[in-house]
């Protein structure tokens, strides 16, 4: 057996389903893996440099290769940011080389989950603000989930189910930042296929979340991936807002 | 060092080498971040594995698998130790802190991250021994007051930040994020509001004022309201209850200004 396929089963399958890759960038995905070591660290490393690399033959990248998907002023782009991701990324300033506490974040995630949705929204600012300061790891892709339904976007969702359905890896919806994306800039937009995914455990192709066992049946929703974006700096993030959703955040 | 059948020395080796590259995934997370969530997850019983595995890379550094970046290494094993809660830090202490006086690590401006370790792992410092870090208070100096303050030095605290901030000194974005970490350990009995105000004189610019004005107003510390109890926020409730202490106690007063 491939030991790609040896040590990440599912994602091999992924792969082998994912219509939006062709046989030949298939076929050369699992030649190349042939060639590893059958080793789980060892294939991950080279798998993950295979998926961020650029395709010598075409000279193209390989990821964010998959389908278009045309946002309209309609379409709301959600997203849920790992907390412990920021705390990350504040790991040290750029401006200096100052390390930060990451208590800090606790502070933010407590404000965010307790206050109301003033100060909600000033959280999000902040975390925005500020990290544009530091060693954001940019730029990169930024996945975010679509809703068609401009008067209320969120409103209609259970945000305690929302890790779970979109197959995040922490079920708990206090791991999250929940924020709404806006899309005013020319942003493209594009269909995730098995190289974005990279070897994320619950991600299946389609173009649709892939909800986690704890939640099956329930719908996924539309997702998207995007390039060329920043954590700060000019983009997305500067338009960012707190979904409506809050509101159900505060009744707890 | 390996438990059960979880070795991790080579986890956490193989987490800081691929963050060198990572790519985030789709809420952001980054090899690091998620060992960060897996240790955090860990029983109190499991965790000593996890210091022996730390305090040997500290002790015994594997700069090799990082291909060289001792910057990100040294950065990434004490951003780690914050994740260890419960377990017995002693010998992380003891570890961080020989790597904070060893002349090598000050020679490549890495001792920062060694103070960041020590720290993290619940050591302490003297006056005496801040003072002797010369070279992080000037290239590090939120992490350098991070250290005073989380030894129980507020006024020595109080003291270097209002002359860091009257000279200019400090980045106010990452001292303003160092509030927000220390405001919940800063000595009970202080008025954190008048506190922050006294920061906010001692900024010689208007634009760094107004980074502080914002940050009051956004923490509900420059609201009157009629009714404060009912509309305080959070932290705005915990000011509330300093001077509530304050007014109801004066020795609290005395022993803090004595």
């Amino acid at each position: 057996m491939n030991p790609f396929e040896d040590c990440f089963s599912r994602q091999a399958l992924n792969i082998k389903n994912c219509t939006q890759l062709s046989e030949e960038q298939k076929n050369n995905f699992f030649d190349t893996m042939a060639h590893a070591a059958n080793d789980e660290i060892v294939v991950r490393k080279m798998a993950e440099e295979y998926f961020r690399d650029t395709d010598p033959k075409t000279k193209k990248k390989r990821k964010l290769c998959g389908e278009s998907i045309v946002l309209t002023d309609e379409t709301c782009l959600g997203r849920m940011h790992k907390w412990k991701a920021i705390e990350d990324e504040l790991r040290e300033c750029k401006i200096n080389g100052d390390i930060v506490p990451a208590e800090a974040v606790l502070g933010w995630k407590e404000r965010f989950f307790t206050g109301n949705s003033a100060i909600k929204r000033n959280v999000l600012e902040e975390v925005l603000e500020t990290l544009q300061d530091f060693n954001a790891k940019s730029p990169y892709i930024i996945w975010a989930f679509l809703y068609k339904e401009i008067d209320r976007p969120f409103a209609k969702e259970n945000i305690e189910e929302l890790p779970c359905r979109l197959g995040l890896e922490n079920i708990m919806t206090n791991e999250y930042l929940p924020m709404e994306l806006k899309h005013d800039l020319a942003v493209d937009a594009k269909k995730p296929t098995a190289f974005d995914a990279e070897l994320d455990k619950y991600w299946c192709p389609g173009g649709r979340t892939c909800a986690r066992n704890e939640c099956a049946g329930k719908n996924g929703f539309e997702e998207a991936v995007m390039s060329g974006l920043h954590t700060g700096g000019v983009n997305l993030w500067h338009a960012a807002k707190v979904p409506t959703f809050d509101l159900a955040l505060v009744k707890k | 060092m390996a438990q059960g059948n979880i070795n991790w020395r080579v986890k956490i080796l193989d987490a800081l080498e691929r963050e060198r590259n990572a790519v985030p995934g789709r809420a952001g997370e980054t090899p690091l971040s998620d060992l960060a969530s897996e240790l955090s997850q860990l029983l109190v019983a499991q965790q000593p594995e996890v210091v022996e595995a730390i305090a040997g890379l500290v002790m015994h550094p594997d700069i090799e698998s990082m291909g060289g970046d001792e910057k990100e290494y040294w950065s990434g094993l004490s951003f780690l130790t914050k994740y260890i809660h419960g377990a017995d830090t002693e010998t992380l202490r003891s570890v961080f802190q020989e790597k904070l006086f060893d002349p090598s690590m000050k020679e490549k401006r890495l001792s920062v991250y060694a103070l960041h370790g020590f720290i993290t792992a619940r050591g302490r410092l003297l006056p005496d021994q801040l003072r002797s870090l010369v070279e992080i208070q000037q290239h590090a100096p939120v992490a350098w007051l991070g250290a005073a303050t989380m030894s129980g030095l507020f006024d020595f605290a109080r003291e270097n930040a209002l002359q860091m901030l009257k000279d200019n000194q400090i980045d106010l974005g990452s001292f303003l994020l160092g509030m927000d970490a220390w405001y919940k350990v800063w000595d009970k009995c202080v008025n954190f509001k008048q506190l922050m105000e006294e920061f906010r004189s001692a900024v010689p610019n208007h634009e760094g004022k107004i980074k502080f004005t914002k940050w009051l107003e956004r923490r509900g510390f420059l609201d009157e309201p009629r009714n404060p109890r009912a509309q305080a926020s959070p932290l705005g409730r915990g000011v509330l209850s300093f001077t509530n202490k304050l007014l109801s106690d004066p020795r609290c007063y005395i022993s803090n200004h004595a």
